[in-house]
């Protein structure tokens, strides 16, 4: 993001005013240095150096993978972070983020659920996450995948976006209202529509909400 | 060479258009006003606030080309790199709109046809889908060109390389529909010929101010195009000043300081200082708290973050954040959408302080006294309430009693904080619209010598500034923005000032170095590869 001069933001300044829309916070990220070879890239990581890592380019991923297979959940953790900080897609790190998309592990778990969106555009992501958000018992993760599937799903193909608001429309007629409230959220911070839709209307308001946004489904899903 | 001809063709080939077409929200004036118009030949190359800013920090470019052009002597070249972490970008703001009928032309090129590309006009909340932000939207993708309506990308037609295309564009800004027609060289047919297209994002009153032209956002483009001709027109009447310096309308120091807020109606809403200020009672603080948004709340409302969309949170938690929205709005000049916003707010917390200040301070904003003192009236404040003396002193220097004004503020301050912060902004800027340029350099070297904080420093080194700057005294504005500059942490301003400083001067070349370090540059450089398939206007 940069500002075209005083009080004037370029078309980079949309990323910055679609943060912060739901409790989302983003791994934290540190300040630069440099180095190749596993134990550099370990070193970065603990330092949170993402810039570094980024310096090293995509053959870092792999290494990246293989530490993750490797190291405690902390230490995962700060992988995580960093897959999500260079948001580079690598079937290695998904395949290893995958694998903790269940742990019992809160931060590392979140952490996941916010990196593989970053690392992935397949459609088992989006599914998986549509998973949390609409039945996990935590409410806590329910909301932070809704925040991953709002921010980062960010190498979806356009039929993986159909595939996305799909999904998320099915949600608009859960039964429970907070999944209704996190499907709506997260279809306006996509599209900046609600067309009408409030998680806490009655049942007929809602479904004709609903109706509006299936019919746009299917011109969307025209037009791939 | 005129560019007279070159864009009167390009305004008549907009108005022609229009005609023509029958848009949906036909020009209601005999004659549109041209708020934007560039054909990127001669002086109209300077980047500024009020022609464009050009963004090229990493491989991609944006230069002038004199190879492929459609008209005149020189068109725009913005080409992408990929794996840059950045994309390079023609960027530019012009008067907002909201209502009414807005007409855009331009002429495009694509010399790598398979290779993405945006191009955009947004609102005040730029390039996001959401009202206010993104309007219109064309981009490529696999060789095809689509535009975005309705929030979904639908397909134009396929692109072809070293092909000029003409847009044409009636955005019904009220309806929140655009007509869109797009002519290829040699045709007589239109290849789009589109009527009544949701907007972007499908809002109807969704503002209007920016544009943009850029590759991609996915740092994988290669892409190089062309752009000429660019024009953007009203129905509504609009008279832009003449140019006072290169790439400005308003010297730097008079747009961005304080001198013209009060005649513009641009005025900062008035700070918040307890929840109470905005009706939130201690139950409602704790009930926030305990479901952990009352922090995301307090940040949106204080500009920290951006404000949360309408889905979310309680219909109180959406009214205040309306108010944050209308604060925005009263900033930019927009005060009858800022007092709407605010009726808004005060609707859902009735009684609140704060929105009924706002509302008083929207009516100061739009000229209506009366309005203003009925509001002002019904406050339930404390009268010791430093922001109710600087109310009744902004409505008094609005009616032109600028004494009663002065003395509404005297004393107040002896506690420090943000009260003496407040009423020594407000003095200040009285002294600056009464023109004493003197007083009011002198009151901000006052308050600059009192700053403890950095930031605050460099504003008050800043104001001092500004107040040497319209006294035009030369040297103590640059030694007061040089050393304003030493504690400022974003510095494009002041840069800007300094420029101001070097045009007055007459030293244009420093003038243009200082401004283009925040607007960049537009210039010719090498002919580009793909310049080499020459082709002009028959």
């Amino acid at each position: 993001m940069r500002i075209a001069g005083p009080g004037k933001a370029s078309f980079r300044i949309g990323g910055l005013v679609a943060v912060g829309l739901l409790l989302c916070s983003l791994p934290p990220t540190l300040l630069a240095q440099e180095a190749p070879s596993e134990p550099a890239v370990a070193a970065l990581v603990a330092k949170g150096d993402w810039d570094g890592l980024r310096r090293l380019g995509r053959g870092v991923l792999p290494v990246m993978a293989r530490l993750y297979s490797q190291k405690d959940v902390q230490r995962r953790a700060a992988l995580a972070d960093g897959f999500y900080a260079l948001g580079w897609e690598s079937p290695e790190a998904k395949q290893a983020l995958t694998r903790d998309l269940q742990t019992a592990d809160a931060r590392l778990r979140i952490s996941v659920q916010y990196a593989l969106g970053r690392v992935s555009g397949e459609a088992d992501v989006v599914d998986a996450l549509l998973r949390t958000m609409r039945s996990d018992p935590s409410p806590l993760f329910r909301d932070k995948a809704a925040c991953a599937l709002s921010y980062d799903q960010t190498h979806l193909s356009e039929a993986g976006k159909v595939r996305l608001y799909a999904g998320l429309i099915a949600a608009l007629e859960d039964d429970d209202i907070q999944v209704r409230a996190f499907a709506i959220q997260t279809l306006q911070i996509h599209t900046g529509q609600t067309k009408g839709f409030r998680a806490f209307l009655p049942p007929e308001r809602r479904a004709r909400a609903v109706l509006e946004w299936q019919k746009w489904l299917a011109e969307y899903r025209a037009q791939l | 060479m005129s560019r007279r001809p070159r864009l009167l063709a390009a305004m008549v080939a907009v108005l022609l258009a229009a005609t023509l077409a029958a848009p949906s929200a036909p020009p209601k004036a005999a004659t549109p006003s041209i708020l934007v118009s560039f054909s990127f030949d001669d002086e109209q190359v300077e980047t500024g606030p009020d022609t464009f800013t050009v963004f090229q920090h990493a491989k991609g470019t944006v230069r002038l080309s004199n190879a492929l052009r459609w008209s005149g002597l020189q068109s725009v070249e913005i080409h992408d790199e990929p794996a840059d972490h950045d994309f390079p970008e023609l960027f530019g703001t012009f008067p907002l709109r909201r209502a009414g009928w807005l007409g855009v032309h331009f002429a495009l090129l694509v010399a790598t046809p398979d290779e993405p590309f945006n191009v955009a006009l947004a609102g005040p909340d730029r390039f996001v889908l959401r009202r206010d932000g993104l309007a219109f939207w064309l981009q490529s993708r696999d060789g095809f060109l689509f535009h975005v309506s309705d929030s979904i990308p639908k397909r134009l037609f396929r692109l072809r390389a070293f092909t000029w295309y003409f847009v044409d564009l009636d955005v019904d800004l009220d309806g929140g529909r655009y007509d869109l027609r797009i002519g290829e060289e040699g045709s007589p047919q239109p290849l789009v010929d589109l009527r009544a297209q949701p907007n972007a994002a499908n809002q109807r009153g969704s503002a209007v101010e920016a544009f943009s032209f850029i590759g991609d956002l996915d740092d994988r483009s290669r892409v190089t195009y062309y752009v000429d001709d660019f024009v953007v027109m009203t129905d509504r009447a609009a008279r832009l000043p003449p140019f006072a310096a290169p790439g400005r309308r308003r010297l730097f120091a008079e747009s961005l300081g304080d001198l013209h807020r009060l005649e513009d109606g641009r005025l900062a809403c008035l700070p918040l200082q307890a929840p109470a200020d905005l009706g939130l009672t201690v139950a409602d603080v704790e009930r926030l708290r305990a479901g952990g948004r009352l922090q995301p709340l307090l940040d949106a409302l204080s500009g920290a973050t951006p404000a949360t969309p309408e889905a979310l949170g309680s219909p109180l938690e959406r009214a205040l954040l309306r108010w944050r929205e209308g604060c925005r709005a009263l900033e930019r000049g927009e005060a009858a959408h800022a007092r709407e916003l605010f009726q808004q707010a005060a609707e859902a917390a009735p009684g609140a302080p704060l929105l009924g200040m706002s509302q008083a301070l929207a009516e100061i904003a739009l000229g209506r006294p009366a309005e203003a003192a009925e509001q002002l009236g019904r406050l339930p404040v404390d009268p010791q309430d430093p922001r109710r003396a600087v109310l009744e002193a902004l409505l008094l220097a609005r009616t032109g009693d600028w004494g009663a004004a002065e003395a509404k503020l005297a004393g107040g301050d002896a506690g420090g904080g943000l009260p003496a912060a407040l009423l020594a902004s407000a003095r200040y800027n009285l002294f600056l619209w009464q023109g004493r340029f003197t007083e009011a350099r002198a009151s901000a070297e006052t308050e600059r010598s009192r700053a403890g904080a950095p930031a605050d420093r460099a504003l008050w080194g800043q104001r001092a500034g500004d107040a040497a700057f319209l006294a035009r005294d030369l040297d103590a504005a640059e030694s007061l923005y040089q050393a304003a500059l030493q504690d400022a942490t974003a510095k494009e301003a002041l840069l800007c000032r300094l420029a101001d400083v070097r045009f007055l001067r007459g030293d244009l070349a420093g003038e243009r170095a200082l401004r283009e370090r925040v607007y960049g540059s537009l210039r010719p450089l090498q002919p580009p590869q793909s310049d080499a398939n020459p082709r002009r206007r028959q």
